[in-house]
């Protein structure tokens, strides 16, 4: 085994190397940092509001069985049905064969994690079903037969003049580098889909579990439109996004917008409470809630528990100087960046613990999100668990017997006086350029110093000996 | 001031820059602090915790738990191992018999900006420098023990020209092994910080933690950069009146 | 209740304590209706691009709306039961001005629910009432329930919303305290599929962090808030 894998090694050059992702990361994330900042200024007592979210998620997860089960019980009390998957595939197959057994042709699909993590448009296609994203961004990704890079922003890495051919390409759109132009193209294209769709399908941002409401926040309207005009409505839900009541939703939205976008609050927060009602103008016939766990409830009561507090704003993405140096793609996971690299493993078949390592462990993640998730600890915690597969055998065997030396002080001085006089020898003029062994990744990138003079120890010893 | 402390010099300062450490014995009893050194001192086991080798890291955790007398204060001239001490023996020591010893240190042990700033409540410490210096907070220093100003404090305390570094929260891109594990993407992270660095047209950085040092100045050494990369240890020693 | 995750939650939970921290201040505190809530609304509005209107009664503010629709040559208008209900003067203007009214309700069977969405999407403004509005984000706090259409803010490109005085609250968090002492908020929950908080136009900023109004949902939210009660 080497850190990274060779596929992971490789993912991440084809990020350095982009240029159009480096100007895109450059010039989008330094504003959001900004305006999340300013967004937490404006809003009152905004740490305690953090210290309230956290404890909510805390409190939740912490009692998970008894509010899914509420949560559940109200939605199909109010006309919804709800479906337990266990994985991927089980929450993939209801799904598909609820749109066969309807005859839905196409359906309209809002921005969802989890149905880029359960595989539900490869599914669908699979099954003949047409599946349409409709939030922009996603719909340029899969005009461009591409992933997201981000979760709040998928289309972070592509430019102007990028998505301008797909559109002229896909919806026969005349050339122009107008921004708004190509927005325009996109309505009536996707206009069109949310009117002819027989199933729009949506995530869910939280499961309120007192009335079994699902709150989903869009800012394009899209969100709305697949929860409202198609006969059914599919929402998918990971198993930890419930809270117990609405006032716990109103405490976690004053954070998540800001944290996400840095907007007080998003331009529409749904609140949707079961299927349209006998009075009810409009609304969708069915609501199908699809509550999937995926390997989420294997760590319920561990140390990484705690990554199931995330409410997935992305705040540090952009607050990740290894995500801003590398992509989202170069995570090679639905979920990138800090969080994504706890939760990646912990889904599914469990693939993908080395994403562990790709942190410099800064702190910064930790620092800027919203219910204050210990995102550092957690990832220093995946690579105890699997330091033993995935660490180099010489470098395990270099930290025993370095552990070893520690622990025995004149073998400590003998060793390092020895490693010291070879360094000083491979030196020229205090500096080491280009090293071999442990140190030949360090000088491919920068010089090391070589010590100038004797060991401290060595110092202290001959200064209480007789003077300096 | 009659205080004794215990010096922790940290592996990488005892071998690599042992200047450092002279320095921080020579501010210390600058302003009367009794230095002792106790010699059975090795590494406090960062590296392997953080590589997820956490039967080795507890090994060196027990062995700096009884090198360490709990009752005095240690002093660190680096935020990173000081915050080892204080957060990752938390994890490590957890239920072990040794705990409570490590609580008393723990609440004892000090970055030494830190023990200066905050502690002993001294700023000027004497030293006059001159010169346009900035300034790289380290992410533990920063983070984990939360000393924001102490070190800026001393700096703007000599005389020299202080330039803020922009950005100056962001990881320079040292992370202990992940440096030599993600070279490329440590190696980009460093360029923006260099970036930074030359942007204030200081002639030093100064820092706080040695190990993030070795890895700016090492990459300002490759670039040819005439900007040196100095703990504010020694570079406080070197303008000692 | 019995399935396999669900047993395999109730395995594995802690249920420890935690603590609750205590209830953090409200965004904005300020008696609903009051010249602060008011001000401050006013103040959001501008800040997320909704465009304000003041009325002092009600019937100025229906001809207003009709001269916005008029401005704009707008031809169909879609709005609700519940709208018509607590503004009683509305449509019977909008009539008299010519426009094209469109509501009732969808039908249930797919044919006809089709073509009955396909009509109401050729509306080039929607009009509704709301519930509430937030001061401190500026949000328009619309619902479904008996006769309230969730079309009429989604569809069309111009979105009116009526708003009263007494209506304006603090924040969300004032309003759920009242509706959850009041027995109100359950009875939104029991009646209404939907409630919306809409805070601005639709917006995109996915190309280039460039901000884009109007990609899906209304371009244009108007605003009027009328001083005399209801």
């Amino acid at each position: 085994m080497s850190i990274p894998s060779p596929a992971f090694r490789s993912r991440i050059r084809e990020g350095l190397e982009n240029a159009t992702l480096q100007e895109a990361l450059q010039r989008a994330v330094p504003s959001f940092l900004v305006s999340r900042s300013k967004a937490f200024e404006d809003l009152p007592d905004a740490e305690a509001v953090r210290d309230r979210a956290r404890a909510i998620r805390a409190h939740t997860i912490a009692h998970l069985d008894r509010y899914l089960e509420q949560f559940a019980r109200e939605v199909e009390r109010r006309g919804g049905k709800v479906f337990w998957a266990a994985t991927a595939r089980e929450a993939c197959d209801y799904i598909v064969n609820l749109a066969r057994s309807r005859g839905v042709a196409m359906v309209a699909k809002s921005k969802s994690m989890v149905s880029e993590e359960i595989g539900l448009n490869h599914a669908m296609e699979a099954a003949g079903i047409r599946v349409v994203e409709t939030d922009l961004g996603e719909f340029i990704i899969q005009l461009a037969g591409e992933r997201p890079s981000h979760i709040i922003t998928p289309a972070i890495h592509k430019r102007r003049e990028d998505i301008s051919k797909l559109f002229q390409k896909h919806l026969g759109m005349p050339p122009t580098d107008e921004i708004p132009e190509m927005t325009a193209a996109a309505r009536r294209a996707l206009r069109q889909v949310f009117l002819d769709a027989r199933m729009g399908i949506s995530g869910v941002n939280f499961g309120i579990a007192e009335t079994g409401t699902l709150v989903l926040v869009t800012n394009e309207g899209n969100g709305r439109m697949v929860t409202t005009l198609p006969p059914i409505h599919v929402a998918l839900m990971g198993i930890e996004r419930v809270v117990p009541t609405w006032e716990d939703a109103e405490i976690l939205l004053r954070v998540l917008a800001r944290s996400a976008t840095g907007q007080a609050l998003t331009a529409y927060t749904s609140f949707l409470t079961g299927p349209r009602r006998r009075e009810e103008p409009d609304g969708p016939e069915e609501l199908h809630v699809v509550l999937v766990d995926n390997g989420r409830s294997r760590w319920l009561g561990t140390p990484l528990e705690e990554a199931l507090y995330c409410i997935r704003c992305g705040a540090c993405l952009n607050a990740c100087p290894v995500y801003r140096a590398i992509g989202g793609h170069a995570y090679g996971s639905v979920y990138p960046g800090p969080i994504g690299s706890i939760v990646t493993p912990m889904l599914g078949d469990g693939n993908g613990a080395e994403l562990a390592y790709a942190s410099s462990l800064c702190g910064a993640c930790q620092e800027i999100c919203p219910v204050r998730i210990p995102i550092p600890d957690l990832l220093v915690r995946w690579r105890q668990m699997r330091a033993g597969s995935l660490l180099p055998v010489w470098e395990r065997i270099g930290l025993q017997l370095y552990a070893h030396a520690a622990r025995h002080p004149s073998l400590w001085a003998r060793a390092g006086r020895w490693a010291m006089g070879l360094l000083r020898r491979l030196g020229r003029e205090g500096w080491l350029r280009r090293g071999v062994g442990p140190l030949r990744a360090w000088t491919a990138v920068r010089d090391f110093p070589v010590p100038q003079r004797p060991a401290f120890r060595d110092w202290w010893t001959s200064r209480r000996g007789g003077g300096e | 001031m009659s205080q004794t402390v215990q010096l922790f010099v940290t592996c990488l300062v005892d071998w690599l820059r042992p200047e450092i450490g002279i320095a921080t014995v020579r501010l210390l009893e600058k302003v009367g602090v009794t230095v002792r050194f106790p010699e059975a001192q090795t590494c406090c086991g960062q590296p392997a915790f953080n590589v997820g080798r956490w039967e080795e890291a507890r090994a060196m955790a027990e062995h700096w738990v009884r090198t360490f007398d709990p009752e005095l204060p240690v002093v660190v001239p680096s935020g990173s191992c000081a915050a080892m001490v204080r957060h990752g023996y938390h994890v490590l020591l957890e239920g072990h018999p040794l705990h409570a010893r490590w609580e008393a240190l723990a609440a004892q042990t000090y970055e030494l900006s830190q023990y200066l700033v905050d502690v002993l409540r001294i700023q000027d410490l004497g030293v006059r420098r001159e010169g346009t210096v900035t300034y790289h907070p380290s992410c533990h220093l920063l983070r984990m023990l939360g000393v924001r100003e102490a070190p800026e404090r001393l700096i703007r305390a000599t005389g020299a020209a202080y330039h803020p570094l922009p950005e100056a929260e962001t990881c320079c891109g040292f992370g202990g092994l992940f440096s030599v594990h993600f070279e490329e993407v440590s190696g980009a992270m460093l360029d923006r910080k260099i970036q930074a660095i030359r942007s204030t047209g200081a002639e030093v950085v100064l820092g706080c933690d040695w190990s993030c040092l070795m890895h700016i100045g090492g990459g300002l050494h490759r670039q040819g950069l005439p900007v040196r990369a100095m703990h504010l240890a020694e570079w406080l020693a070197e303008g000692l009146l | 209740m019995n399935h396999p995750v669900l047993e395999a939650v109730r395995r594995r939970v802690t249920r420890r304590a935690v603590p609750l921290e205590p209830a953090p201040a409200l965004p904005l505190d300020a008696p609903p209706g009051s010249e602060v809530a008011v001000q401050r609304l006013w103040a959001s509005w501008t800040g997320i691009g909704v465009q304000g209107v003041r009325c002092a009664t009600e019937a100025e503010a229906i001809r207003e709306v009709v001269a916005r629709l008029r401005e704009r040559k707008i031809r169909h208008v879609l709005t609700d039961a519940r709208t018509a209900r607590s503004y009683p003067g509305l449509i019977p203007a909008l009539e008299d001005a010519g426009l094209t009214v469109m509501g009732g309700n969808l039908p249930r069977e797919e044919g006809p629910r089709y073509l009955g969405l396909g009509r109401w999407a050729m509306a080039e403004a929607g009009i509704t009432d709301v519930v509430a509005a937030f001061a401190d984000t500026g949000t328009l706090w619309v619902a479904g329930g008996t006769g309230g259409m969730r079309c009429a803010s989604l569809l069309p490109p111009v979105h009116i919303a009526l708003v009263r005085r007494a209506q304006v609250f603090p924040c969300l968090a004032t309003w759920l305290a009242e509706a959850r002492a009041s027995g109100a908020l359950m009875e939104w929950v029991e009646e209404s599929s939907a409630m919306i908080a809409i805070t601005g136009p639709s917006r995109t900023s996915d190309i280039e962090k460039t901000l884009t109004l109007g990609v899906h949902g209304p371009k244009e939210v108007i605003a009027f808030l009328i001083e005399e009660a209801g």
